[in-house]
């Protein structure tokens, strides 16, 4: 008991919160990678608020504030578990491509995030449009993806920067980064031809570096060129459509023995087998979060306010007399 | 010789010049009862100036608002013209409903004129509103912002008269005190529901809840600190000018967050993207 009521003591509290205030001012205006104090000074919270808890006679009297100070437990064990259970990564679809989960770039991954998870996710990409003002300005931007690639019919839905595709939890958003590639295949000289594609950097940002280095499954390094295919007129308003991309676009190959021009439907001969130019498509880049503790956040954050409102409406409730004692005071009155 | 102009013209800055007219009448008035040169019966004079203020600036969002065709949070002169109004309307709702406020109104009422007279200076060129505007997490976020400042204004404007041994004999005193704190405890409701609204908007608009972005880090900041002020008055009852000062730090943290780190940084939560 004695250990509980030390482990709770409000003093520990108000270092512990100075701590945090402290860490988080500190790592914003300083620079500094407060997220390991942070998170040591979190854990001691949690410790002392359970303390407090368990022997402040208020919490037992004031169910409300035990309501507010359990979400506030609640909220900090879920910010804890949902930085473990959370996902983050960058995804590139082809015009037409299927979800696969070994596409996903995983940029920030938790220690008990399962793979297993992305499997059930299925779509694949259409058609989208970005709107462009004056002066390249990116503003709305629609991607279609059909939510049933297996199915009889296509069921499509729009997914766009503030609008994600939400999928067993996960939340796809379309980003700034999209553009063009090229579609080509593969013929080994032994064994099954294959067709992918090769994305280019994102469009128009990068619209003067059309550039990309590929290793066909051959082995042949290459080094792919794309010659401009779409006018860029930075000052005027335009919207990029993937479904008004030219196919007939010219694609340079640099690689060991020389350089090629391949216009759609062309071919060139390499060490490794054939490489066929079908024409120009394009790609979207996704984001990828995945956080199933965020729901949970949010009822305990309202739940919290609330219980915390209905403390203060109890304990500082509105006596009339007390909201009009300064009228009946003397000095403030002169 | 004709002034040069260097602003475009808008017309809602003519009505925001009545609504600082107004603020400043009444924040005359105000300080002439506190210094004894007029009764506080001059106390109507201040709300009937208040109010005024209020309803021209009603005019002036309103006009905003269908001009521009999106409400008024976007720029650093939109944000100012919503918060003068709103945080004018607050106050005088309290100053006449609950008169214990009202010794705050030498504090409360010249800052109304600070921003006001702030407002009229700021380039009032409408920016284009980002798709992740089109939510319905940004009304509740945004009213209640507007709920947390009012309250936190007011319990400022109490705290500071107190600092200044302004709010009367003990009893006075005391009374200024729990009001303070009332409004306190309200503005930290409304923060934690500010809070709440901001991050939920966040996830549905970016994907994440929380990104450290210098918006959310300083209304993290300003809440712990709000959080911590309250423990220090109700739990651990320290001198209570502690108290007071606590609550006018709230403040300027508050109004820094709202006012200045959304216009000197260049996050995304600024909007632009
Ligand atoms: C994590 C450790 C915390 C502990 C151990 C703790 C403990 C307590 C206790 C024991 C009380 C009752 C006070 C009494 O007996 O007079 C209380 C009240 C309160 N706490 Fe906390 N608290 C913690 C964190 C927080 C935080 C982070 C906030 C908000 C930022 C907060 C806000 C409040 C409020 C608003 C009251 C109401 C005060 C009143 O009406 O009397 N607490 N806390």
């Amino acid at each position: 008991m004695r250990v509980l009521r030390l482990l709770g003591s409000l003093k520990l509290t108000f270092v512990l919160l100075a701590a945090v205030t402290a860490g988080i001012g500190a790592g914003y205006v300083g620079g500094l990678d407060a997220r390991p104090l942070l998170t040591g000074v979190l854990a001691l919270l949690i410790v002392n608020l359970l303390g407090a808890i368990a022997t402040h006679p208020r919490f037992r009297r004031q169910s409300a504030l035990l309501a507010f100070h359990l979400c506030l437990l609640a909220a900090m064990v879920l910010v804890a578990v949902g930085d473990l259970l959370r996902l983050e990564g960058r995804l590139e679809l082809a015009n037409g491509q299927a979800f696969e989960p070994e596409l996903v770039q995983i940029t920030n991954r938790g220690a008990w995030f399962s793979d297993a998870a992305l499997e059930a996710v299925a779509f694949r990409q259409g058609r989208f449009t970005v709107d462009y003002a004056p002066g390249l300005v990116r503003r709305a931007m629609r991607s279609w993806v059909d939510v049933s690639p297996g199915g009889e019919h296509p069921d499509r839905q729009i997914v766009g920067d503030t609008q994600p595709l939400v999928q067993q939890g996960f939340r796809f958003y379309t980003t700034s980064n999209k553009g063009l590639a090229a579609l080509v295949s593969w013929v080994p000289v032994r064994g099954r031809a294959q067709i992918g594609t090769v994305h280019f950097p994102s469009w128009p940002l990068h619209d003067w570096k059309q550039v990309n280095e590929w290793t066909s499954p051959g082995g042949d390094a290459l080094v792919l060129e794309l010659v401009p295919a779409l006018d860029l007129a930075p000052g005027e308003a335009f919207t990029f459509d993937s479904e008004r991309v030219p196919a007939a676009g010219e694609l340079r190959v640099s690689h060991a023995h020389g350089d090629a021009s391949l216009l759609p439907g062309q071919m060139l001969r390499l060490p490794g087998g054939r490489m066929v130019f079908h024409g120009l498509t394009t790609w979207m880049g996704y984001r990828v979060v995945y956080d199933p503790t965020l729901p949970w956040l949010l009822a305990t954050g309202i739940v919290g306010a609330l219980a915390l409102g209905w403390h203060f409406m109890g304990s500082l409730s509105p006596d009339a007399r007390l909201w009009r004692a300064a009228d009946r005071d003397p000095a403030v009155r002169a | 010789m004709l002034p040069t102009v260097t602003q475009p013209f808008a017309p809602e800055v003519l009505w925001i010049w009545g609504g600082l007219a107004g603020y400043i009448a009444s924040a005359v008035a105000s300080i002439r009862i506190r210094t004894g040169a007029a009764s506080r019966r001059a106390e109507g004079r201040v709300l009937g100036a208040l109010w005024f203020a209020v309803a021209l600036l009603a005019v002036a969002v309103t006009q905003r608002w269908l001009r521009v065709g999106h409400g008024p949070f976007l720029t650093l002169f939109e944000v100012l013209l919503s918060n003068i109004f709103s945080l004018g309307l607050f106050y005088a709702v309290a100053y006449w409903r609950a008169p214990a406020v009202r010794p705050g109104a030498v504090i409360v009422l010249p800052v109304l004129v600070v921003l006001g007279a702030w407002n009229v200076t700021v380039s009032p060129v409408p920016g284009s509103l980002p798709a992740t505007y089109d939510n319905p997490w940004l009304w509740v976020h945004v009213g209640t912002g507007k709920m947390f400042l009012g309250a936190c204004l007011t319990a400022a404007g109490l705290a500071g008269v107190l600092l200044m041994r302004g709010a009367g004999g003990p009893g006075g005193k005391r009374h200024a005190d729990v009001v303070a704190w009332r409004f306190m405890a309200l503005a930290f409701v409304f923060q934690t529901l500010l809070i709440v609204a901001g991050a939920a908007w966040a996830r549905d608009a970016w994907g994440r809840f929380w990104g450290w972005d210098p918006l959310e880090t300083w209304s993290l900041i300003t809440w712990l600190i709000a959080g911590t002020a309250l423990h220090a008055r109700l739990t651990w009852k320290l001198p209570p000018a502690v108290g007071w000062w606590s609550i006018l730090v709230v403040l300027v943290l508050a109004v820094l967050t709202f006012l200045g780190v959304p216009f000197l940084s260049h996050a995304p939560h600024r909007g632009i993207i």
